[in-house]
């Protein structure tokens, strides 16, 4: 590991003697603390950040699989269902093992500017700005990591590359993140007249302004609410009533000004990854054009008359069938004109659920029914529910709206399910759903990695 | 540098030290005349050596077998080989001028010249390694595709495979076992004196296949345009090394150098063996004309057994399996009909059409000069629809004497070669027409004709629509190789006396050539027209590698000669220069009919650049002593790269090496030698393997750049491999049997190892220098001639055995899985310390604490694998056979797992066999790793000698020597491997993880008649 050290600290020491690879990157080009090799680098960490949710990682999808919303029927790879419904994910395949590297890659790069001059020569404002940004970047990367492993943990990086991170159980992994959220936020609340950021950063401000540090604040308190409410709904060291207050706390500042009845354009505004099929970047949204992604039954048939998210769903011009399952429908995301399509890291619609679920937690049933409405009503075009009166219509409801509005857009319908313990119940794990009986694993995490294991010596118990 | 140069001029003194002694005794001369002829019909030998025993003097015969050689006064004796007799010895006392010698010919070929240094060869009967040595007929007695294929069995120690049944080859060389677990593998490939080179180009069949996903690297590095994650290209394109360019009529001979002991004159490429090859050359005396006219046919060597539908069960399926589709099977029967038991294995892999191969050579010589001029052309049809290959070469080996002292050789040749190999190997669009087959119930006919279009029918079993015929007919690959290799060599004999000479030679020579990929998939197929590749129908990639290799030797060799021994010093450098340009474009999008790259609506390219650069020096010191029963070796070779941490150190590679027949006659032996060497040579430096690099990384269409996931190493040094050989040969029975055993063991250290680390660190790999592996084994050589004399009856019989185990003994990192994988649920290879190298492990069952239970079932490549030659003659009959025997091993066969899992209930005849197996890995069980054991018949030849008094009438006296041949390649194979083939790799070639069956191209066997002759 010494070694490894040694040479990250090379790391940008490159090519200008590079005989034997005439096209590796020159070092001048990219180290001056110049503009334009601060944007280079930003511009790195955003496309990792983007290529660890798609890929391999098809972060958008195996969460929804898990949650026996959708599928994938692929005869090349049984993969897609045998670790799904028949046993559980391999951590030696790209199932098993998806949404871990390439979030740490991500990572590392932010941790590798912040020692460039490009970074370390920016006034201390644009530093402070910068840094904000990019360590609720990193907050945001971590998250996804946390949502695929839940209970099993996550390391959080440390700053020295050889330096191996412990891996952290739920209760102390939520709180690394909720503190670097909070670092972050001193950060953006210090960055004095440094407003913007000293960077362009494509996809934020696509719907909505999350490049300004008003912006940025917002994007970081919706994480930090997230945060907050797997920390009060955890089952191993729960925080409670002070978790669920600090989580309405900050995402009331994620929504301040938001309406009470906000329209679709308000609750699809957040950041977003952006997807770009044209050459020479060529990096498409995973979905787009996935003939093999299609919705399961279960799904279809669970959506309430008149729900306007309805429309999403088309017929697959060929009905899709592999391993004996089949599917006829699927959703608009996997649609062949959807290369270019944007994803959202995440957006309003999710900040509403996720502050009813803070009023949930806080007792505050009307509260709850009103944010749970933002979304029935804005996304669904459907009456509004009346004050939920028990906690479990307000799950209910709480669990619909995460299925329909968040589906194909990552793990939270399965986090949902995971928090409120419906994953064994009939709900999930019924006839229409693939297998759907005696026998169904109902997985619900992504093992540690064998790469992770392996490096580790096997001993991957959380810390 | 400085201690080289110290070790350079040291040695060259040491050397020059018997030169200077020995330089007296030089007296008068005199002229002996002979002829050298076969025993036993008096035929003339041409091009034998003769050898005044104890000088320097020697000549070689003409044509008609006569020789003149220059002696010295009184009692000599003269010393005459030919490469298919054996050696004699005859004494000429003084006063007598002429010696005719007859030969007797060496049937078990158990003499030959092998190589020992770059400019220095020895008899074989002197020899200190197991050098293998197959001659121009055990390479060509049944047509192989390529050179390596025609290799396989023939070599003790080599595990050559085939990586597929796709025409074209596609197969790779490991000998004594993998030293590596990143670096190169496969041996050095040298043809007359230039290195050549051997990589394998992907074509972009990845573009269509979406077999590649790609790491965040390669995404960044190669896009993938509507292939979520995969690239234009991926190592699962089925690709060929490019060794398979050759031409094997061309061949004179293969020596192969086993391992550092012998390999160390090459440096840093010798680890893995060298493999030399000499051409053919011309000869003295009149033109020949020799001819080879070949036509044959292929068929599929083993297919799946599917399972068949009865027109009730058919119905039951349908309608319990496809109300997603919307059908009844009544309504299915009346849009598809039921078609019965198709088996469209049999449709797709008819194997139809004819191969077929022309060659033809001109040798001759004009004065003091030679020639061979030689040109070919082949087809070889493949089993798949419109897939095959097709070879044209041209090649001219001129020799010219300028004088007594200059020798100027040059040699070029210009080869093309087009494949077509289809779609076969792993896939993730449902292209491949395995996964097809195995996802379509047998009662579709993929022949059905759309009565709309005309077009084969759409397959309304799969949401692409994939018909296997139509994909055949439509889908194009074709990958040509345009190959320029050429040699000047020159040597100049500075001085030569009766005892001494010296000379210096030179070697130049160049490989270049130019492998241009196409892949055209129409819009017009179901597949492209269901998005199931991309959402914009129609795909082209065009894929461009350039190759250019250069090498230049210079050394010289001082032969001093006196009574008791000869001293044998030789020095020189080399230097190497080796540069690959690749680009690639893909298109999709396209209009019918459009067929460029430029007509795409999307496009992306891709594009890497390599230059290698070699520097070293070497001598060598050979003492043959003893009446040439005792040699004694000593050599060193000093090498830089440019792909080295520090391009400017140099590494040194020695060897030592001793032989000595033993004077005294062992019980029932004619002759025994015991044989000891010891060598180190080195593994080069991957290119870019020092380097951590800026990943390219761009995000809405701007360029942006991260740290790379892969950390180099910036003093990265070559790993070092030392063997020790010793072993004997034996020969008994009068020169009727021989048998040759050697033992070795090699010890590779400073593993250049890409050890993972923990993905947490926000990196996955670390290059690093460490650890050490060890390959030892046993190689035995029975040669037996049960048969053989003068009479017209002769048999003649080569058995051999190799076995080798592999080991780590240190690992200075984690354990981690190498090579390329699928998971460990079919089965990885790992390096971890105590295990043989990519040491074969799969996840059985589970822990008492519910992780996977990782269990190690042994390595990958065979526990021992065994050759039988045979060769009987009578009269003008001769029936030749080589069978092939791999124990052990193991195959992770993911193809089952397609036709086991595609349909309910699989694909396959056996649905108990296929419910067991599913249930078995459902429940977590490697099921589908899978020994690879099996018993080939490679090669079967029944030729016939047209007698003279036919050819004459024939072709009106012109030609002689005329043979018609039936050969046939692969055709039985004796294996419990359930899938096509257990010599399969999915990944192509690799030094760790070569065991992945996915969906290969199925094995064929060949069959050739042809017609031989000389004019």
């Amino acid at each position: 590991m010494r070694k490894l050290s040694a040479a990250f600290g090379a790391v940008l020491v490159l090519a200008t003697a590079c005989m034997d690879n005439p096209v590796s990157p020159s070092r001048d080009q990219v180290v001056a603390g110049s503009p334009q090799s601060l944007q280079t680098l930003a511009t790195g960490i955003l496309g990792a950040t983007r290529a660890a949710t798609g890929t391999v990682a098809w972060d958008f999808l195996y969460g929804g699989i898990d949650a026996r919303d959708v599928l994938r029927l692929d005869p090349n790879d049984n993969r897609f269902t045998q670790e799904f419904y028949v046993t559980t994910p391999d951590p030696s395949s790209f199932v098993g093992s998806a949404s871990w590297q390439r979030y740490y890659i991500a990572n590392r790069a932010i941790i590798n500017l912040y020692d460039q001059p490009a970074f370390t020569t920016l006034a201390a404002g644009d530093q402070a700005i910068t840094r904000g940004f990019f360590n609720t970047v990193k907050a945001l990367n971590y998250i996804k990591v946390f949502e695929t492993r839940d209970s099993l943990g996550i390391a959080l990086m440390l700053k020295e590359p050889s330096a191996l991170p412990p891996i952290l159980c739920k209760p102390s992994a939520l709180a690394g993140i909720s503190a670097l959220l909070d670092s972050a936020y001193a950060d953006l609340t210090a960055s004095g007249t440094s407003t913007d950021l000293p960077f362009t950063a494509a996809g934020f401000d696509l719907h909505g302004d999350y490049t300004t540090k008003d912006g940025i604040i917002r994007f970081n308190r919706g994480l930090k609410g997230k945060v907050e409410i797997l920390r009060a709904t955890s089952r191993q060291a729960s925080t409670g009533t002070a978790g669920f207050t600090a989580a309405l706390a900050a995402l009331d500042i994620a929504l301040a000004g938001a309406p009470a009845s906000p329209d679709a354009a308000f609750l699809a505004e957040g950041p977003y990854y952006l997807f770009n099929s044209a050459s020479p970047e060529s990096f498409p949204n995973p979905l787009g054009g996935d003939t093999k992604i299609g919705l399961t039954d279960n799904f279809l048939n669970g959506y309430m008359a008149g729900d306007l998210r309805q429309a999403n769903v088309y017929t697959v011009a060929n009905p899709q069938q592999a391993q004996g399952y089949s599917f006829t429908k699927s959703y608009v995301y996997t649609k062949g004109d959807q290369l270019n399509r944007p994803m959202a890291m995440i957006r309003n619609a999710e900040l509403y659920l996720l502050r009813a679920e803070a009023k949930l937690g806080l007792n505050d049933l009307p509260g709850a029914t009103a944010d749970v409405n933002a979304v029935h009503v804005g996304e669904g075009g459907l009456a509004k529910y009346a004050d939920f009166t028990t906690r479990d219509q307000a799950i209910a409801a709480l669990n619909y709206e995460y299925r329909y509005s968040l589906v194909l857009e990552g793990w939270q319908h399965l986090s949902l399910l995971r928090r409120y313990g419906l994953l064994t119940s009939a709900y999930v794990n019924q006839a229409g759903t693939p297998n759907g009986g005696a026998g169904d694993p109902l997985n619900s995490v992504l093992p540690i990695p064998v790469a992770e294991v392996t490096a580790r010596n096997g001993a991957t118990a959380c810390q | 540098m400085r201690q080289v140069s110290r070790w350079m001029a040291a040695c060259l003194l040491l050397a020059s030290l018997p030169a200077i002694a020995g330089a007296q005794g030089a007296g008068g001369t005199r002229r002996v005349t002979g002829r050298v002829t076969e025993q036993g019909n008096d035929r003339p030998l041409a091009a034998a050596t003769v050898q005044v025993v104890g000088t320097a003097f020697g000549t070689t015969t003409t044509d008609d077998g006569s020789f003149a050689v220059v002696a010295p006064e009184g009692d000599v004796t003269l010393r005459v080989r030919r490469i298919g007799f054996k050696a004699r010895e005859v004494a000429v006392p003084a006063g007598q001028q002429s010696a005719d010698v007859a030969l007797q010919q060496d049937v078990l070929q158990l003499e030959t010249q092998v190589v020992t240094g770059q400019a220095t060869t020895i008899s074989s009967r002197n020899a200190a390694n197991a050098v293998a040595v197959v001659s121009a007929d055990q390479l060509n007695r049944a047509p192989a595709q390529t050179v390596d294929n025609a290799l396989q069995g023939k070599i003790p120690g080599a595990v050559i495979s085939q990586n597929s049944g796709a025409p074209g080859g596609g197969t790779q060389v490991m000998i004594r076992g993998v030293n590596t677990v990143n670096g190169q593998y496969q041996p050095l490939y040298v043809i007359d004196g230039v290195i050549v080179n051997n990589d394998a180009f992907p074509n972009g069949l990845n573009a269509i296949s979406g077999a590649g996903v790609a790491t965040s690297a390669q995404v960044a590095a190669a896009g993938g345009v509507g292939q979520q994650g995969s690239t234009i290209v991926s190592t699962q394109d089925q690709q060929v090394n490019r060794i398979a360019d050759l031409n094997p009529n061309d061949i004179e001979s293969v020596e192969v150098l086993k391992g550092p002991s012998a390999g160390a004159i090459y440096g840093s490429k010798g680890a893995n063996g060298v493999i030399i090859i000499t051409t053919k050359q011309g000869k003295a005396g009149r033109p020949t004309l020799d001819f080879t006219q070949r036509v044959g046919t292929q068929q599929l060597a083993k297919k799946y057994d599917l399972r068949c539908f009865s027109q009730s069960e058919a119905a039951a399926y349908i309608d319990a399996h496809a109300t997603g589709f919307g059908f009844t099977s009544a309504q299915y029967f009346a849009d598809h009909r039921y078609a019965g038991c198709q088996d469209p294995q049999e449709q797709l892999f008819s194997g139809d059409g004819v191969s077929y191969e022309s060659a033809g050579s001109l040798r001759g010589g004009v004065g003091t000069g030679s020639y061979m001029l030689s040109g070919s052309a082949k087809r070889d049809q493949g089993l798949m629809r419109n897939t095959g290959y097709s070879k044209q070469g041209l090649r001219a080996n001129l020799s010219q004497s300028l004088g007594s002292r200059v020798v100027l050789r040059g040699s070029a040749e210009i080869l093309h070669t087009l494949t077509e190999r289809g779609i076969s190997g792993n896939d993730n669009t449902t292209i491949n027409p395995i996964t097809i087959i195995s996802a379509t119930p047998t009662f579709f006919d993929f022949a059905t004709k759309d009565p709309t279009t005309g077009d084969y029918a759409r397959n309304p079993w799969l949401g692409n629509g994939g018909n296997v015929l139509q994909e055949a007919a439509q889908v194009r690959t074709p990958e040509n190789v345009y190959r320029g290799i050429g040699s000047l060599q020159g040597s100049l004999q500075l001085w030569s006396s009766q005892r001494q000479t010296l000379e210096l030679q030179a070697v130049g020579g160049f490989d270049t050539f130019s492998d241009d990929g196409r892949v055209y998939s129409p819009p017009t197929t179901y597949i492209e027209q269901s998005g199931a590749i991309s959402p914009f129908p129609g795909t082209i990639v065009n894929s461009k590698a350039s190759v250019q290799n250069a090498n230049v030797n210079l050394s010289g060799t001082h032969h001093l000669i006196f009574s008791p021994a000869t001293f044998t010093t030789s020095a020189g450098l080399r230097q190497e220069r080796a540069q690959a340009d690749f680009v690639t474009n893909l298109g999709q999008g396209l209009f019918p009919g459009i067929t460029n790259f430029a007509g795409a609506t999307q496009t992306a390219a891709s594009d890497g650049q390599v230059l290698t650069k070699t520097f070293s020096y070497y001598a060598q010191e050979e003492l043959l002593a003893l009446d040439e029963a005792l040699l004694l070796t000593a050599a060193i070779n000093a090498e830089r790269a440019s792909t080295n941490g520090d391009p400017r150190k140099f590494y040194t590679f020695p060897k030592y090496a001793a032989s000595y027949r033993l004077p005294f006659a062992i019980p029932a032996t004619d002759n025994f030698k015991v044989r000891l060497a010891y060598g180190k040579a080195g593994n080069r430096v991957p290119t870019n393997f020092k380097y951590t690099f800026l990943q390219n990384q761009p995000y809405a269409g701007v360029v942006g750049l991260r740290p790379a996931a892969i950390v180099g190493l910036e003093d990265i040094k070559p790993e070092v491999t030392t063997e020790t050989e010793g072993g004997f040969d034996a020969q008994f029975l009068d020169g009727r049997a021989g048998l040759e055993l050697t033992l070795y063991r090699k010890t590779t250290r400073d593993l250049v190892l890409q050890a993972g680390v923990s993905p947490a660190t926000g990196f996955t790999t670390v290059t690093v220098n460490g650890g050490a592996l060890r390959n030892s084994g046993t190689e035995i050589g029975l040669r037996l001639a049960p048969l053989s004399s003068s009479s017209r009856v002769q048999w003649t019989s080569f058995t051999t055995y190799a076995a080798n185990r592999s080991l780590v003994t240190e690992l200075p990192v984690a354990p981690f899985l190498a090579g390329q994988l699928f998971s460990e649920r079919y089965g990885a290879a790992k390096v971890q310390q105590g295990q043989p190298n990519g040491v074969v492990v799969a996840f059985d069952g589970r822990n008492p604490d519910g992780t996977r239970h990782e269990v190690f079932f042994g390595q990958a490549e065979p526990d021992f694998q065994m050759g039988f030659t045979n060769d009987i003659t009578v009269g003008p009959v001769r029936l030749s056979s080589l069978l092939d025997w791999h124990k052990g091993g193991w195959v992770a066969n993911l193809t089952n797992s397609y036709f086991d899992f595609n349909i309910p209930g699989g694909s396959l005849a056996d649905t108990a066999v296929v419910a067991k197996r599913a249930a078995a890995f459902a429940a977590g069980h490697p099921v589908y790793l899978e020994r690879g054991t099996f018993v080939k018949l490679r090669e079967v030849s029944f030729s016939y000698i047209v007698p003279e008094q036919w050819s004459t009438a024939i072709f009106r006296g012109s030609a002689h020597d005329l043979r018609v041949e039936l050969s046939g390649r692969n055709l039985k194979t004796w294996t419990r491997y359930s899938g096509y083939d257990p010599e399969v790799s999915n990944f192509g070639n690799q030094a760790l993880g070569r065991f992945q069956d996915v969906t290969p191209y199925p094995p064929s066997r060949t069959f050739f008649l042809s017609l031989v002759g000389s004019f």
